[in-house]
């Protein structure tokens, strides 16, 4: 039992330490060179946004100030009502020249709202690109520039991107981040660059327009809540190229609660158990502290001495990490001071959200409870016709 | 038989071949057409047995690709699916061991008893285009005798195992709509009463056909196929004035269009998305050159399509899309029988497995046959051949971009498209709707008729 412990341990830093070395190898991305003087195509930002984000106005601003010679920015709330119309419009006034659309879409009742949203905008569009991204992310002004150059030197129809989890000011969003950028981040890249496996954030999605016509648009994912990451496996799959750069754009979350991070992890460790049940299962092994603290009775006396060791090296790892990955963050001393214990109370939170999924298929998500299936179908109430196909 | 203004259109999804029946028969429903089976309809612990059945047919379908395993398993499926040899003729009506398995199901697992609760809201007839649920609503009926309304079940093969008749076909209420000669004679063979089987023939689209007395939209498409069939003039030759006369045609013009639009169907468990890869390597070039367009049906399975795109592009054919290939597939399942049946009338061959497409070829297209999977197929198969609407492929399906034009070019296709015209009922959507609108029924004779 012990040795299981062990080489459990064993596998799980050496998978750890792996995530810590790729993202701080690619902390700064990789240039793609050989764009050369091909013509920049017109991309069109799709921005499904609700409610007001932690520093939301900053995070569109950024949007403003892309060092790209023709993009439009096309947002869309359910309606008019929604709190942040005033930053929207504010916005729009603020930047005459960069042609902005604001469209009210509605709230689907049995669609993935975000997919709805991004179909409308869709339609809208009149750019070759896409680049549909959260209302909480801000991005560097050499971003899509450098998006795009991956697009037309390696003709790939979907470019994603590493999040990089920034601004923390409460100890939830401390422990929010720090998830984003070791666990999130680092299996992205270290997926893609050792066995270029896509898992597609929708944080930040490039697509080519031609190539998502082929599926019907964004509507082809409507029905699915991780449109994401089966948007990623569809273009695999269909044979048209993915890849990254990693371009990272950053994730603001400065005030987030344990509360609602609670919720937000347990929504996507229920999409995760719903699309690959065993990958997820696998997940556990990925938590040390966790698995230290099962095989404390293993041990014995010597129980509280892996304990410690195991958490103490959790952390170092982490530590790098945020230090390479986080330079925002690490010039605040509280957020020092705060890590180690943001990252034991991080695993152990894990813990307890990774195990929702094998309670509760219901997950909270912009304004509505969605029950999700097989590959994130989303469920349909009894007395409404369904006629989506749900698999065998 | 009382005349309705409506009625309940039955089916379930397991592949989409019930369906498919059931569609043309949109305008007679009283509520559109019930899928039962599926989320939306079935209440839980039902819809439980139902899931797992439909997973027991998706398996089933593409067991046949695994080697070793896989073909034990199909010889297994065939074995539980097997149609008795009709010849020597001979009593069948003794109920197997899957009649009795679904008694049971219904009697003491309540399989389709919600909706047997949902037909009694409306006193109208219900049609099946599935046996489990026209043989449960006439066991329930047995049970509560008045509760339901005439029950009619559309048999969807041309031959059909012993499980679409119930254990006891002498006192059972279910009338049979019957698609072909042959399944009327296996019913009577079953036990079916003659004056409970009806020779409507299968609903095919409305949409491709017409008016029932014009048959205006089915005329016209046909000669125009007819006419890109046949470059060499080599079937004209021989059956221009059988068509100038079935057709409503003065004479044959001169000039014909050169296209030729090939459709491959893959059934909607996905079975056949692996021949696809191969008929691109046998096409891939002549679509490029513009001789051949090529439409490939994927059903409304996202793994099917994605498979298929993959194809495509792995071909280096994706500038092809929308050109010389279209990809039909949507995953609203009417969406995408409207697309089928849109595209179906620009198509030349209809390449597939002889399921309840082998009735498609009542529109003058000649079906291309696939291996068929499943006793019934095999029959499906036979029938088309025994009418000649039917051509087996000549020689590997990698080789199709030679034997594909020869067979065009020697007449063969635009005979079969003749013959399943000429010989295969065309009108079914209308004989039945007519049958439950005025309670009256009429054969017809004539090919133009049927």
């Amino acid at each position: 039992m012990n040795t299981l412990i062990l080489v459990a341990l064993a596998l799980s830093g050496t998978v750890l330490c792996l995530f810590t070395a790729f993202t701080v190898a690619f902390r700064r991305g990789r240039k793609t060179v050989g764009a050369g003087a091909r013509p920049y195509p017109l991309v069109s930002l799709l921005k499904p946004v609700k409610n007001i984000d932690d520093d939301m106005a900053a995070n569109l601003e950024s949007f403003y100030r892309l060092d790209y010679p023709a993009y439009e920015v096309l947002f869309a709330v359910d309606d008019f009502k929604d709190p942040c119309i005033g930053i929207l419009k504010d916005l729009q006034a603020r930047h005459p020249h960069i042609p902005t659309t604001i469209v009210a879409t509605g709230h689907p009742p049995f669609e993935n709202p975000k997919i709805h949203k991004l179909a409308r905008l869709e339609s809208k569009s009149r750019g070759g690109l896409f680049w549909a991204t959260d209302s909480n992310v801000r991005v560097a002004p050499d971003s899509l520039r450098r998006l795009v150059d991956e697009h037309l030197v390696h003709d790939a129809k979907v470019v994603f991107s590493p999040i990089r989890g920034s601004s923390s000011r409460s100890f939830a969003s401390l422990m929010e981040n720090s998830g984003l950028n070791f666990f999130t981040s680092g299996s992205v890249i270290a997926s893609w660059f050792l066995g270029r496996q896509a898992i597609i954030v929708g944080k930040s999605i490039l697509v080519e327009r031609e190539a998502l016509e082929t599926f019907g648009g964004f509507g082809y994912f409507k029905d699915y809540l991780a449109e994401d990451f089966l948007l990623g496996e569809a273009f695999t799959k269909s044979g048209f190229r993915v890849s990254t750069n990693c371009t990272w754009v950053t994730n603001i979350s400065q005030t987030t609660t344990l509360k609602s991070c609670f919720k937000r992890l347990s929504r996507w460790a229920k999409l995760r158990y719903h699309l690959r049940r065993p990958v997820y299962l696998a997940e556990i092994l990925l938590n040390p502290i966790v698995i230290a603290l099962a095989g404390w009775a293993a041990f014995g006396r010597r129980g509280w001495a892996v304990l410690a060791v195991t958490a103490a090296a959790k952390v170092a790892v982490e530590y790098a990490n945020f230090l390479f990955v986080n330079p925002e963050d690490a010039r605040r001393l509280r957020n020092h001071l705060l890590f180690p214990a943001a990252v034991v109370v991080k695993d152990i939170v894990f813990f307890a959200v990774y195990l929702t999924p094998f309670f509760s298929r219901q997950v909270e998500w912009r304004g509505g409870r969605i029950t999700i299936g097989k590959h994130t179908l989303i469920r349909i109430p009894a007395n409404v016709d369904n006629l989506v196909y749900e698999g065998a | 038989m009382k005349a309705h203004e409506k009625a309940w259109v039955v089916t379930v999804l397991m592949g989409l071949g019930h369906l498919r029946a059931a569609y043309p028969l949109r305008d007679l429903t009283h509520e559109g057409v019930v899928i039962y089976g599926s989320r939306g309809t079935t209440p839980d612990p039902e819809y439980g047995i139902w899931r797992r059945l439909r997973r027991i047919y998706y398996a089933s379908s593409k067991a046949g690709a695994i080697p070793v395993v896989g073909r034990a398993l199909v010889a297994l499926l065939l074995a539980v699916q097997r149609i008795p040899a009709y010849y020597p003729k001979t009593d069948q009506s003794r109920p197997s061991h899957a009649v009795k398995f679904l008694r049971r199901l219904v009697s003491r697992r309540g399989l389709c008893r919600s909706l047997g609760d949902k037909l009694a809201t409306a006193p109208y007839p219900a049609v099946h285009t599935f046996y489990a649920t026209a043989v449960a609503m006439d066991t329930l009926e047995t049970q509560a005798p008045g509760r339901l309304q005439d029950q009619y079940l559309l048999i969807c093969d041309a031959d059909f195992n012993r499980v679409w008749v119930p254990e006891d076909p002498g006192t059972s209420r279910i009338r049979y709509l019957a698609p072909c000669t042959q399944v009327r004679r296996r019913l009577l063979a079953y036990g079916v009463p003659d004056g409970a089987v009806l020779m409507t023939g299968f609903p095919l689209p409305k949409e491709n056909i017409g008016t029932e007395a014009g048959l205006e939209i089915l005329k016209a498409d046909l000669f125009e196929r007819l006419l890109r069939l046949d470059p060499a003039r080599k079937f004209f030759s021989y059956h221009e004035r059988s068509v100038l006369g079935w057709l409503g045609r003065d004479f044959v013009p001169a000039a014909r269009e050169r296209s030729f639009n090939v459709m491959f169907a893959i059934g909607g468990a996905g079975a056949q998305a692996e021949m696809v890869k191969k008929i691109l390597k046998g096409l891939g070039e002549r679509i490029r050159r513009g001789e051949v367009r090529l439409t490939l049906s994927c059903g409304i399975q996202k793994k099917v399509f994605e498979r298929i795109l993959g194809y495509v592009n792995g071909m280096g054919l994706r500038g092809e899309l929308d050109r010389g290939i279209e990809i039909v597939y949507d995953q609203d399942v009417y969406a995408y029988l409207d697309r089928f049946n849109a595209r179906l009338r620009r198509t030349d061959v209809l390449w597939t497995k002889p399921s309840e497409l082998a009735f498609y070829c009542g529109l003058g297209l000649p079906i291309l046959m696939a291996d068929p999977i499943g006793a019934q197929e095999e029959l499906n198969k036979r029938w088309l051949r025994e009418i000649h609407a039917g051509v087996t492929p000549p020689g590997p399906i990698e080789a199709c971009g030679e034997w594909l034009f020869d067979l065009r070019d020697n007449g063969r296709l635009a005979e079969a498209a003749w013959d399943g015209f000429l010989k295969a009922r065309k009108l079914g959507a209308y004989k039945i709707e007519r049958l439950i609108r005025t309670g009256e029924f009429r054969e017809g004779v004539s090919p133009l008729e049927q």
